[in-house]
C-alpha cells in the first residue's frame, strides 16, 4: 500500500470573480501521508483544500476547471461527476479549519452533531462513536467528566482537537488540515502535531501550514504553492 | 487630554441620547397625568367582573376589554401570518437566490415597505369588497382581513431583518456544517437559523409592535367603535389604537378624554408585555438550541 496514490489533481484551474486563484495544478498525493502545502498568505493554499472537498461551491464568484479525483473502494472516482453528492464526500474528507469553530453546543453534541446529520438515532452507537473519535484526537481524558459542558468553553487547544473529534467521527478518509496550529499556543501545538502523526495510520492528510519548523518535524511530502503554480518543494 | 474634536462628538452623542430620553419620559409621564387616575379594573372592565369577562361570559359594554383582546388578536393572526412566509422569503433571498433574481425580488420588497399603511388598507378593502360581491355575501371587512392587511405590512420588515440575520453569520461558521456533510437544509436548520435567533426575534418584535400601533390599516379593514368581543375572524372588532383616535376625535367630555388616555397607557402596557414574552421566548429557545 506504500505510495499508493489517494488524490489525483490533474489541470486545476480556479478563478474567484474571473481573477484566477490556482493556474493548472496538478498533483499526486499518497495515502497515509501527511502532505504539507507551503508559501506565501493569499496564494490559494486554503483554496487548493476547498477544492478537494467542494467546500468552495458554496461561495458565490467561483468556477473551477480541471479533475479531481479520489481513491475510494477500490477505484478512482472523479469527485465531481454528474449525480455525485457533495455532502456525502465531505464526510469521507474532512476539514480543519484555521481557527478552531465549535458550535454552540456541549462538547458530546458537537462530537454527535455530523452523526446525527447523517441520521443515526441509535443513542448507545452515538455515543461509543463520540468516546472513540475523542478519544482518537487525545481528548477523551480531559473532557470525560464533562461531555455536557458547552463546546466553547474548552482552551484553544482543545477546541482543535474537539474539532478534529468532530471530523473523525465519520471516519474520514482523508483529513485537510488549513493551518491546524496556526492560532495555538507551543504546547497546544506540540500536542496536535503529535496527533496528527497518529492519524496517519488511519487517514491522508493534507496540511496547510506556515510554520517551515513543522512541516520540517512532521509532513511526509511538502509542495509550494506560489504564484498560483504548484510544485514539489 | 483629549483633542476638541473627540470632546464635542461625546458631548454631542450624550446630549442626542439624553434628549430622546427625555422625549420617552415627557411622552410617558404625560400620558400618566392625564390618563393615570382612570386607570384602573373600572376602564377596562366598565361594570362586568374581571373574571366573567376573562372567561368571555359576559360581553362587556362600557370598557376597553373588547379592545384589548381586539389588538391582541389582531397581532396573533398578523404574526401567524406574517412570520413564516417572511422568514421562509428571508431564507429564500439570503441562501438561495443569486444575481440577478435577488436584485429584483430585494427591488420588490424594498417597494413592499415603502407603501404607506393607508394603501395597504386600502387594498384590504378592495379585496374585502371584491370577496363580498364575488363569493360570499357573508365577507365583509373583518378581524381576519385586517390581520392579512397588517401580516402584509409588516412582511418586509420580517424578511429583511431574516435576510442579514443570516447573512451576518460569519464564514467559519456558515461552513462548518456543510464541511461535515451537512446539506444546505441542515445548514440552515442546525446552525444558521440558530446561530441568527436573536436578531431574527428582534425583527419579530418590532413588527408585533407595529401591528399593535397600526390605525390606518384596521380603520378600512373592519375596526369599528363598537363590537364587542369578535366571535370569529369574520367579525367587525374593537382595537386600542382606533379606540384612542375615535376618542380623541370624538370625545364629548374631559372623563371621555381620560378614558382615550387610558387607552394610551394600556397600550403602551400591552407592547411592552409583547416585547417582554418575545424576550423570554428568545432565551428560552437559544437555551434549548444549544442543548440539541
Amino acid at each position: 500500500m506504500n505510495n499508493q496514490t489517494k488524490i489525483r489533481i490533474r489541470g486545476v484551474t480556479f478563478s474567484y470573480n474571473g481573477k484566477p486563484v490556482l493556474k493548472e495544478v496538478s498533483a499526486d498525493i499518497s495515502e497515509n501521508k501527511i502532505t504539507a502545502i507551503i508559501g506565501p498568505s493569499g496564494q490559494g493554499k486554503s483554496t487548493l483544500l476547498s477544492v478537494i472537498n467542494r467546500l468552495w461551491e458554496n461561495v458565490p464568484g467561483a468556477s473551477l476547471q480541471g479533475s479531481i479525483e479520489i481513491f475510494f473502494d477500490g477505484r478512482f472516482k472523479d469527485i465531481y461527476a454528474a449525480g455525485s453528492d457533495p455532502a456525502v464526500l465531505r464526510r469521507k474528507v474532512g476539514l480543519i479549519f484555521q481557527s478552531p469553530n465549535p458550535l454552540p453546543m456541549s462538547i458530546e453534541g458537537n462530537v454527535a452533531f455530523p452523526l446525527r446529520l447523517m441520521g443515526v438515532r441509535n443513542r448507545e452507537l452515538i455515543r461509543s462513536k463520540v468516546r472513540e473519535a475523542l478519544g482518537q484526537a487525545f481528548l477523551w481524558d480531559e473532557v470525560k467528566d464533562r461531555l455536557g459542558d458547552d463546546g466553547r468553553s474548552l482552551s484553544g487547544g482543545q477546541q482543535q482537537r474537539l474539532c478534529i473529534a468532530r471530523a473523525l467521527v465519520l471516519d474520514p478518509e482523508i483529513l485537510l488540515l488549513d493551518e491546524p496550529t496556526s492560532s495555538l499556543d507551543p504546547t497546544a501545538c506540540e500536542m496536535i502535531e503529535e496527533l496528527l502523526s497518529c492519524l496517519k495510520n488511519s487517514c491522508t492528510l493534507v496540511m496547510v501550514s506556515h510554520y517551515q519548523e513543522q512541516v520540517a518535524r512532521i509532513s511526509d511530502e511538502t509542495y509550494q504553492l506560489a504564484d498560483g503554480h504548484l510544485s514539489p518543494a | 487630554m483629549k483633542i476638541p474634536a473627540e470632546r464635542i462628538v461625546i458631548v454631542f452623542s450624550w446630549a442626542c441620547a439624553l434628549l430622546l430620553l427625555g422625549c420617552v419620559a415627557v411622552i410617558v409621564g404625560y400620558l400618566f397625568i392625564k390618563g393615570g387616575r382612570v386607570l384602573d379594573l373600572e376602564l377596562v372592565f366598565g361594570d362586568s367582573s374581571p373574571i366573567d369577562a376573562f372567561m368571555l361570559k359576559n360581553q362587556v359594554y362600557s370598557g376597553l376589554w373588547p379592545a384589548i383582546v381586539g389588538t391582541l388578536s389582531l397581532v396573533a393572526a398578523a404574526i401567524f401570518f406574517a412570520v413564516p412566509v417572511g422568514v421562509a422569503s428571508g431564507i429564500y433571498l439570503a441562501e438561495y437566490s443569486r444575481g440577478r433574481v435577488k436584485g429584483v425580488f430585494s427591488l420588490f420588497f424594498d417597494i413592499l415597505a415603502s407603501i404607506p399603511s393607508i394603501i395597504v388598507g386600502l387594498f384590504g378593502f378592495s379585496i374585502a369588497v371584491f370577496l363580498h360581491q364575488h363569493f360570499s355575501e357573508r365577507i365583509y371587512p373583518c378581524l381576519l382581513i385586517s390581520a392579512l392587511s397588517l401580516a402584509f405590512l409588516v412582511l418586509p420588515y420580517i424578511i429583511r431583518t431574516t435576510q442579514v440575520a443570516l447573512e451576518s453569520v460569519p464564514l467559519s461558521v456558515r461552513q462548518t456544517a456543510p464541511a461535515l456533510g451537512a446539506s444546505r437544509l441542515q445548514n440552515i436548520r442546525h446552525v444558521l437559523l440558530p446561530g441568527s435567533f436573536s436578531s431574527l426575534a428582534g425583527g419579530i418584535v418590532l413588527a408585533m409592535g407595529r401591528c399593535a400601533e397600526d390605525t390606518a390599516v384596521i380603520m378600512l379593514t373592519g375596526v369599528v367603535a363598537s363590537a364587542g368581543i369578535p366571535r370569529s375572524v369574520l367579525d367587525n372588532y374593537e382595537a386600542l389604537p382606533f379606540y384612542i383616535y375615535y376618542i380623541s376625535a370624538q370625545y364629548s367630555d374631559a372623563e371621555e378624554l381620560a378614558g382615550g388616555f387610558g387607552a394610551a397607557l394600556i397600550l403602551i402596557i400591552i407592547c411592552l408585555m409583547l416585547f417582554s414574552i418575545a424576550f423570554l421566548v428568545k432565551n428560552r429557545f437559544m437555551h434549548q438550541m444549544t442543548r440539541i
